[in-house]
């Protein structure tokens, strides 16, 4: 995988199934312009996992709704290019776009219970999901491949459970129901918005397992969202950090867990609970909240919560820096500060506290 | 199911109990004597007394309850003025202003009221319903705008103002549409449907505005769930997210209160029925009320009340049917 | 005797309270206010011929079509013996003949001749104490039975029940000679058996023998209390909704509150009927409808409408469109027998100047205007219906009043009263305006709105605490017999339920009360008109305001009808639907 800065559309893998380039998404309100994606280019190939991070409002979601063409062309502003195996989705048809989601492109949800129709069995629905997709196949034949799959997500009694309803499953079976009816048209490449935040951590594990097993199987594509950078470290090949609609930081897991050179990254970094750095450290949270969609802080969008701020003069507060080499091959920085600067920094004030390890 | 059942039809036992005696004390609180109403132009006291004799207004308040009662399970034999007459089971006493059983007087009036309110709702239900989830899947357009407006606007409105102006305007006016009128369907189904139009059409407009702002609201919140995002995200068409995922959560709510409006109308749609001069069972009550008439005062108090406890059951029965999450117990 | 019944206009029995009474309907279609006051001039027909049917043909007129009544209430009663409100008294003409009825021209002549009886009663002694009614031949119920003196007798024994008298009094206080006249004779059911007392049949007579002279007798026996009844087809109670006609018209449905569909009786014969024409087909009474939606429907002139007539006075809202000069003939209007009155509580307002102060500032005009302009102006105690009327202001200030003579007569002190009224909102603004003009004289009215359901109750308990008092009267026929001994009688002052609300009891009066009642009916109509302008000169316990006025409209397709001069809506008799 590879990510750049715009207008960099060459740095994007031409042979990744999905390669997003420049992708600008806004919404008209009446309080104004919402630059929700402010030029984001990325790529993930077959196989291969991209974790996306960031908090709330950072874009990550959007990013991922735009590659289901999920928003409403009215109300909805979208710009670039995103590239389905090969088909460039921005501008398609409403009706051709249809025929993607689910059947090339499919998606977890963060919340099950929410997610599944309560009024609707299980079976039922995801039963749905490959018929739509499969019109010739009878409803029988639906139904069995229902309840195939969810035994392949690991349901006991499959049968049984698909004839009940999403709110007679567990948090975790819900999950890997929602799971089985995202695959069950094997998708090419599947995005799981915070899979597993409404889930406790032993169940988070198990559903992060079967999520790596599943793709082993199916080779697809996994586009993991996630504020969470102990999920990233876990499942993810590279990793796109985004702060206020734009990428501030790319590069491979072992480049931003280990190397991480935006002091957003930093922050976040701080505050996960590392397993096994010193548990004495405190968790030190970002202070400040993310930043308003519509009014952005001038200049670096992270200004206002960064420490270093104004260590280049007025930069910070006048030019948005823009994605840069940030010295390893396919890592890049979005920072006004110089790498020596930033090496400094993180030695001095970050790695000594002992995060991510 | 069955153990709900009981449960609730025993609570609703109680209720009606509760506001049949709440009925009865409140009928006895008023200071003056229905008998001062019934007994004419020359009243003397002597005369006032033995018309409440008659009334069996001279009994302790508890014996003329249980009479009531009593006469609702077993009948009763009532003395109208020297008259000995049988109301048989279920006797809810006797109108002593229009020489009947009251029960006569239910039957007379309550498919009237019936034949208003069953056809209003089809109109706002339909209208309604309609136009709100229009509105909702195409919010912020002139469209919704219009709908929006259109239903502010006859939400607002009270049903003897656009009763008395469609009146005028499509009856005394132009002679559009028939006068209002009643004749049994079973009759004449042509001049039942021509003699309701105008009471279904104010009376539908009116609450088809509150249930198209209604619907919208709840249509809007709907497409908005998790779970019609999920099933976009299956790749299902866009008219099926809508008709089997959105509209089939967004119409309970409404159902419950188009349950519990239905319950509540056919106790009687006082306004409705007397601005078009239609003899319902809401005009019935009110006369009562104004002629101190005990027994249909209590009549129709208790038919409101077990319309309002019966739909309550269905609606409440009818959700479990409807949200597999609602456990009845 | 009849009170004006507004006090109980609460909602649905409003209709039922309308005027009943004479009135003079003298092509007086222009519209309220300004008909001429004439002078009544109904008489009892001396001539038998005049009793003999059939009626005389309307110019014009056809048979057949239906006529639509558009009625607010139900009525009160139907049974005839139990009837006394004007709108039920007009259509019981129809189904209830009487020993004696009203014979109109609609030109102002009324006249009292026999209807079932062949003349208006014969005085046999010449001291009015027996009359004598002779049934003509010929005269059948609608199941073809004749009709006999014992049907008639059956008839008024029925009035004597004591848990009825919800009708006229007058024949059986008369007879029983006594005002509590059920106490030993009780009616047919409780007293089976039992002579009627008083009442003598002999074949087809039937003599009525009194204590004292009961001159009024002829008109007494026009009140449907003396409509024939077949015993064997007495249902008692249920006779209420469906009586047995004797009438040209009988009820082939009643849906109670909902219609009453009135057809044709075969076995009326018209030769035995001077009154009635019977020109529709069937007569139809539609419930329910308000006289605002039946007049409106009247105006709009629907097919469906154009036989339709409203027995109520076209409200307010309504009047304007009526006033089209092409509308004029549709309209029907006219005084009634009614007077509204304010009574002087004499027992509490001993201040003859305050009594006659009130009555100097009076300002009719503006309270006619407020009532919409149906009324008329007046200042006498009896309204220009009544035979032998005499129009005067005993204390003329002009339409408007006189503040200032007033002020005069009070001497120069300001006065408070407290003023009683049914609280609704038609008399909160006269009240209202009261208040404001009396205020110019210095009278300061204090407004109490009283409960409509109980206000007679109150104000008919002696003792209240009230100075003054809205009220009305009218008379039930075209003699001031009917209205002064009810109102002026101080001697039958009793605890409660009492009709002489100003309380007063002079011995002058009472006196001239007796002495009038005793005379024959042609040299007592000017008496009474002398003790009209006694009573308001010397005692002035009422202040007049005017008399109500009568203002129905009927449907484009009606003609031949005219206030009836005997219960005061459009008459039956002679109504007819247009081709």
């Amino acid at each position: 995988m590879t990510t750049s800065t715009s207008p960099a559309a060459d740095a994007v893998d031409p042979d990744a199934y999905l390669q997003v380039r420049d992708l600008r998404v806004q919404f008209p309100t009446e309080d104004g312009l919402v630059r929700a994606v402010d030029g984001v280019t990325f790529s993930v190939r077959r196989g291969q996992t991209l974790g996306i991070v960031g908090e709330s409002g950072s874009g990550k979601s959007v990013t991922s709704m735009s590659i289901l063409g999920l928003h409403n062309p009215a109300r909805t502003k979208i710009t670039g290019e995103i590239s389905i195996g090969g088909k460039n989705i921005v501008g398609m048809k409403e009706e051709q776009i249809q025929r993607l989601r689910g059947k090339d492109v499919a998606m977890i949800f963060q919340d099950p219970l929410s997610a599944l129709h309560p009024y609707y069995k299980v079976g039922a629905q995801i039963a749905e999901a490959y018929k739509v997709h499969h019109p010739s196949a009878s409803k029988k034949e639906a139904t069995t491949r229902a309840v195939d799959m969810l035994d392949r997500v690991g349901i006991p009694q499959p049968q049984r459970r698909a004839n009940q309803y999403p709110h007679e499953f567990s948090g975790g079976m819900r999950q890997r129901a929602m799971i089985a009816m995202a695959l069950v048209n094997d998708p090419a490449l599947l995005i799981a918005d915070e899979p597993t935040t409404a889930l406790d951590v032993t169940v988070q594990a198990q559903i992060l397992e079967l999520l790596e097993d599943l793709q082993r199987e199916f080779h697809s594509a996994i586009i993991m969202i996630t504020h969470d950078l102990g999920v990233v470290s876990q499942v993810a090949d590279d990793v796109l950090v985004m702060y206020g609609g734009r990428p501030v930081e790319t590069g491979s897991v072992e480049q931003i867990m280990r190397r991480p050179q935006h002091p957003y990254t930093w922050g976040l970094l701080a505050s996960v609970p590392s397993l096994h750095g010193d548990a004495s450290v405190d968790l030190v949270p970002i202070k400040g909240n993310p930043p308003s969609l519509i009014n952005l802080p001038t200049g670096c969008a992270f200004n206002p919560r960064c420490r270093y701020a104004g260590q280049n003069g007025n930069r910070s507060f006048s030019e948005v820096p823009e994605l840069r080499p940030a010295g390893e091959p396919g890592h890049n920085v979005a920072c006004h500060m110089s790498f020596e600067t930033r090496q400094r920094l993180y030695a001095e004030d970050i790695a000594h506290a002992g995060v991510a390890q | 199911m069955l153990r709900f059942l009981i449960k609730r039809l025993l609570l609703a036992s109680t209720t009606l109990v509760a506001i049949s005696i709440v009925t009865f004390l409140l009928f006895f609180a008023v200071p003056t004597s229905p008998a001062w109403t019934m007994c004419g132009r020359n009243c003397s006291p002597e005369r006032i007394a033995q018309v409440e004799k008659s009334l069996g207004l001279d009994q302790p308040i508890h014996k003329q309850y249980t009479d009531f009662v009593q006469g609702i399970f077993v009948g009763r034999t009532i003395d109208d003025a020297g008259t000995i007459r049988e109301c048989e089971a279920p006797c809810l006493g006797y109108s002593f202003r229009s020489k009947e059983p009251v029960t006569d007087t239910i039957t007379r009036s309550l498919p009237i009221t019936l034949s208003i309110v069953v056809g209003a709702m089809v109109v706002f239900l339909t209208v309604g319903i309609g136009l709100g989830m229009l509105a909702a899947l195409k919010k912020g357009t002139v469209f919704d705008r219009f709908a929006i407006g259109a239903s502010v606007g006859f939400a607002s409105t009270q049903t003897y103002t656009l009763g008395g102006v469609l009146l005028l305007l499509f009856v005394y006016t132009t002679g559009l549409l028939p006068n209002p009128s009643y004749t049994p369907i079973s009759q004449d189904p042509v001049a039942w449907a021509g003699g309701m139009l105008l009471p279904w059409i104010t009376l539908g407009l009116i609450n088809s505005a509150l249930y198209a702002r209604l619907s919208r609201a709840q249509m809007i919140e709907t497409l908005q769930e998790d779970f019609v995002r999920t099933a976009r995200a299956k790749g299902l068409p866009a008219r099926t997210v809508t008709r089997r995922h959105a509209l089939r959560a967004a119409i309970t709510p409404i159902v419950t209160i188009a349950g519990v409006d239905l319950g509540g109308y056919l106790g009687g749609v006082v306004i409705t029925e007397s601005v078009f001069s239609l003899n319902g069972i809401g005009r019935e009550a009110a006369k009562a009320v104004n002629d101190l008439n005990l027994p249909v005062v209590m009549a129709t108090v208790l038919i409101a009340a077990f319309f309002i406890v019966a739909m309550n059951i269905i609606v409440d029965m009818l959700y479990a049917v409807i949200d597999p999450r609602v456990r009845l117990g | 005797m009849r009170r004006k019944f507004g006090a109980l206009s609460v909602g649905v029995l409003a209709v039922a309270l309308v005027a009943s009474g004479c009135s003079e309907t003298t092509n007086s279609n222009t519209g309220g206010g300004d008909q001429q006051n004439r002078v009544q001039t109904g008489t009892i027909a001396t001539d038998p011929a005049e009793s003999q049917g059939p009626a005389k043909a309307v110019e014009g007129a056809t048979k057949g079509g239906t006529v639509k009544l558009l009625h607010e209430a139900e009525f009160a009663h139907l049974d005839p013996q139990k009837i006394y409100v004007s709108d039920a008294l007009s259509i019981a003409t129809q189904f209830a003949r009487t020993l004696t009825g009203y014979k109109e021209d609609g030109k102002g002549n009324l006249k009292l001749v026999g209807d079932l009886a062949t003349n208006a009663g014969e005085d046999v002694n010449g001291d009015c104490k027996t009359w004598k009614y002779t049934l003509k031949d010929g005269l059948k119920f609608e199941d073809g039975t004749p009709i006999t003196a014992k049907d008639v007798e059956y008839g008024i024994s029925r009035s004597f029940d004591p848990d009825w008298g919800d009708g006229p009094l007058y024949l059986q206080q008369w007879l029983a000679d006594k005002v509590e006249y059920n106490t030993d004779y009780k009616g047919p059911f409780k007293s089976a058996g039992a002579p009627v007392p008083g009442v003598k049949v002999e074949g087809n007579t039937i003599t009525f023998t009194f204590a004292k002279p009961r001159c009024e007798t002829p008109y007494a026996v026009a009140m449907p209390t003396s409509s024939p009844v077949p015993a064997a087809k007495d249902t008692k109670a249920d006779y209420d909704k469906k009586p047995v006609s004797s009438g040209p018209y009988m009820i082939k449905e009643h849906a109670y509150d909902q219609f009453i569909d009135f057809v044709r009786n075969p076995n009326w014969d018209a030769n035995t009927d001077p009154i009635r024409n019977a020109y529709p087909d069937g007569i139809r009474v539609e419930f329910g409808i308000t006289a605002e939606t039946g007049a409106n429907r009247i105006v709009a002139n629907d097919a469906a409408d154009q036989t339709a007539f409203i027995w109520a006075n076209v409200p307010a809202a309504v009047l304007p469109k009526t006033r089209a000069p092409e509308f004029a003939q549709q309209v029907k209007a006219g005084p009634s027998q009614y007077v509204e009155y304010t009574y002087i509580n004499t027992e509490r307002v001993k201040d003859i100047n305050v009594r006659k102060a009130l009555n100097l500032a009076m300002d009719r005009d503006s309270i006619i205007k407020l009532r919409g302009g149906v009324d008329q102006l007046g200042a006498t105690l009896m309204s220009p219906t009544i035979t032998g009327y005499q129009n005067y202001n005993a204390y003329d200030g002009g339409p408007t009043g006189n503040a200032e003579e007033a002020k005069k007569l009070l001497g120069g002190k300001t006065v408070e009263l407290t003023y009683a009224f049914p609280n609704s909102p038609v008399r909160q603004q006269l009240a209202a305006k009261a208040k404001e003009f009396y205020a110019k004289a210095g009278i300061n009215l204090v407004l109490t709105p009283l409960d409509p359901a109980t206000y007679y109750e109150t104000v008919g308990t002696r003792g209240h605490s009230y100075d003054l008092v809205r009220g009305g009267w009218g008379a039930d026929w075209p003699s001031a017999s009917t209205v002064f001994p009810a109102l002026f009688d101080g001697r039958n002052i009793r605890e409660k339920g009492n009709n002489n609300l100003s309380y007063i009891n002079e011995p002058e009066i009472n006196a001239e009360l007796d002495r009038i009642g005793a005379l024959k009916v042609d040299e007592a109509a000017p008496e009474w008109a002398k003790l009209d302008k006694m009573i308001m000169e010397k005692y002035a316990p009422v202040v007049p305001w005017y008399y109500i006025g009568n203002y129905e409209v009927h449907g484009s397709k009606i003609g031949g009808t005219y206030l009836s001069d005997s219960y005061g809506h459009m008459t039956l008799n002679s109504m007819f639907v247009k081709p």
